[in-house]
């Protein structure tokens, strides 16, 4: 993909992302997050040769599972985010990329009870505004002569008022639009 | 490259981004897991709702007046006894476990585990708050027997130096209280459990029990049986007081077990110490209105899976029942749970007496190499119950809840576990 670019954003491409990861917490709770999202990305070529920019914009959704939730009470999170991202990467046989990314989150916070826990008035269960910041390692397998690029990713995320420590591996498949690749 | 400076100021901002989150005023105010218990209906009495934690100083160490909760931290267990284990307790360094909001000057857990940490605070300051009803003493000289505070390990992560997968899931689904360190420990929730051990204020309660008990019958001394040479285990044959004995006999033990589940029910009003964690009654019931079985019964293997936790439902039924007498009537129920306790604090020096010591058995082969029994044996532990039972019955003045307390003691143990020549003291 990268390697037929031939001029500055002249290729536009979209993906669909996933990943997961385990979360532990202070009590060394462990829970597994799960992350879908849809991304569109477009390639500029940097002052260095080989080395290209790969700015971006990416929607996803994002749902955790405790290890073992008591059957009685715990608070489920689910969080819709958006956000830029950049990656500087090498257009080589592969293509390693680091990336940097700023979300918006929109996570919504729910006590579930059950029985023998009378539930009156939830004063637990809402929704935060937070930010994120996370750093890519990733690695791209070019298919197609570079139309469709599979890359594995690591990802270490920081989470504005959630020091619980996260870490995700995944999966990028992104695709080039045939109109704007094809010019 | 423009691009790319772009995004590391957006990255350096977002990182940078304080937290704004101040933290509210004392008396700290919390949505925590509270239980009430209800005296009619099939109402439940749990419920999450603000209760204020009175006795909280800092919020963010979870550090209270008597006690503080250290969620995380690391347990190495050497050994167990039911909820009595043996070992060494590290807290972890981490001072931002908590994750809440603050509404209308309330904290607002923002995950599971802070709400069952504050919840597990909030109980403890109810056992502590209801110490003085049930026993006379006052929180302060409690807290102070172990310096100042008691150490409360939240879920911490466990090794064991014995090993055994079974002990792991063991140790998963309960509380336990150190009596070397005085600590205490809650284990990681689970999703056996309704309830989480670690915030049911009942369970707490049963394990602030053994904190009593080993002021009241150890005088607060820590009992180690400790393997010696040969000469000191051929003494110790004849030697029904040597250091140490009481806190590896089995009987000992479940008394123990059994004082703790009284102390939960005169905390709590509640007479079950599991319900609200497990459903219904299973084999391992603790309830002390439904269970049937008396001391006999437990040499049979099919009726009371956890034997070494029935002779304390025995002791604690018996005295559950007698507290009957006085019905409904919350101040006559505390005041004799703190006869009961005086009773216990009585307990060592009228075993060394006739005729309790006369009663007592010789150590066991076990009890001498400080080795625990597995399962009862009726003739060695019914007179160890029985040589307790005298001298617990000398702390109780004659009249109608003596002979009460002696009949529904009778009714338990039988002739085994409360035998004629400990009978003495009662009047029928």
């Amino acid at each position: 993909m990268v390697a037929s670019s031939n001029g500055l954003f002249s290729i536009l491409s979209v993906g669909l992302g996933i990943s997961s990861g385990d979360r532990l917490d202070a009590a060394h709770m462990r829970a597994s997050l799960y992350d879908a999202s849809f991304f569109v990305q477009t390639y500029a070529p940097s002052l260095v040769e080989r080395f290209y920019l790969r700015p971006g914009i990416r929607f996803g959704y994002e749902t955790t599972a405790e290890a073992e939730p008591p059957q009685a009470v715990h608070i489920n999170e689910r969080t819709y985010k958006s956000g830029v991202e950049c990656a500087l990467l090498y257009d080589w046989l592969m293509i390693p990329a680091i990336s940097l990314q700023g979300n918006l989150l929109r996570r919504t916070l729910q006590l579930q009870t059950a029985a023998p826990i009378v539930q009156g008035l939830d004063a637990i269960s809402s929704s935060e505004w937070l930010w994120e910041t996370s750093l890519s390692f990733g690695l791209g397998l070019p298919i197609a002569q570079g139309a469709v690029v599979i890359e594995p990713f690591y990802r270490r995320r920081w989470i504005q008022r959630d020091s619980r420590q996260t870490s995700q591996w995944g999966l990028d498949v992104s695709a080039a639009l045939p109109t704007l690749s094809s010019k | 490259m423009r691009v790319l400076f772009f995004f590391i100021v957006i990255f350096i901002a977002i990182a940078g981004c304080a937290d704004l989150q101040t933290s509210p005023d004392r008396p700290y105010k919390a949505q925590v897991l509270h239980f009430e218990p209800q005296s009619t209906g099939n109402s439940s009495g749990w419920s999450v709702q603000e209760r204020t934690l009175s006795t909280l100083e800092d919020l963010n160490s979870l550090k209270g007046r008597y006690f503080q909760i250290l969620p995380g931290g690391t347990l190495q267990i050497t050994s167990t006894v039911g909820s009595l284990i043996t070992g060494t307790g590290s807290a972890s360094s981490s001072s931002d476990a908590l994750r809440y909001n603050i509404k209308n000057g309330v904290i607002v857990p923002r995950d599971t585990t802070t709400l069952l940490a504050l919840s597990s605070f909030h109980a403890f300051e109810q056992t502590f708050s209801s110490l003085k009803e049930t026993t006379g003493l006052e929180p302060e000289a409690f807290s102070e027997q172990v310096g100042g505070r008691y150490r409360i390990f939240f879920e911490p992560v466990i090794s064991l130096s014995d090993s055994g997968e079974t002990a792991q899931i063991s140790l998963k689904l309960n509380a336990a209280f150190n009596p070397e360190s005085d600590n205490f420990f809650l284990f990681k929730r689970s999703e056996i459990e309704q309830i989480p051990l670690a915030a049911n204020f009942k369970v707490i309660a049963h394990e602030f029990g053994h904190a009593i008990f080993k002021r009241a019958f150890f005088k607060q001394k820590n009992e180690v049986c400790l393997n010696t040479n040969d000469e000191t285990k051929i003494s110790r044959q004849t030697d029904k007081f040597f250091p140490g004995r009481f806190a590896v006999e089995y009987a000992i033990s479940g008394l123990n077990e059994g004082f703790a589940d009284f102390m939960s029910a005169m905390m709590t009003g509640e007479a079950d110490v599991l319900t609200g964690s497990f459903p219904g009654d299973g084999p391992t019931s603790r309830s002390l209105t439904s269970t049937r079985f008396t001391f006999a019964d437990l040499s049979r293997d099919s009726l009371c899976s956890g034997k070494f936790y029935c002779i304390g439902t025995l002791f604690a039924r018996a005295l559950y029942k007698t507290a009957q007498l006085y019905g409904d009537d919350k101040s006559s129920l505390y005041a004799f749970s703190r006869r009961v306790y005086r009773a216990i604090d009585q307990t060592s020096e009228n075993l060394a007496q006739s005729p309790a010591r006369d009663i007592l058995p010789i150590p066991s082969t076990e009890a001498i190499f400080c080795k625990r029994s597995e399962s009862v044996r009726l003739a060695y532990d019914g007179l160890l119950t029985s040589a307790f039972l005298a001298a617990f019955l000398q702390g109780f003045s004659a009249g109608n809840e003596k002979s009460q307390l002696c009949a529904q003691l009778v009714s338990a143990f039988g002739s085994f576990g409360f035998t004629l020549e400990a009978r003495g003291g009662c009047q029928f």
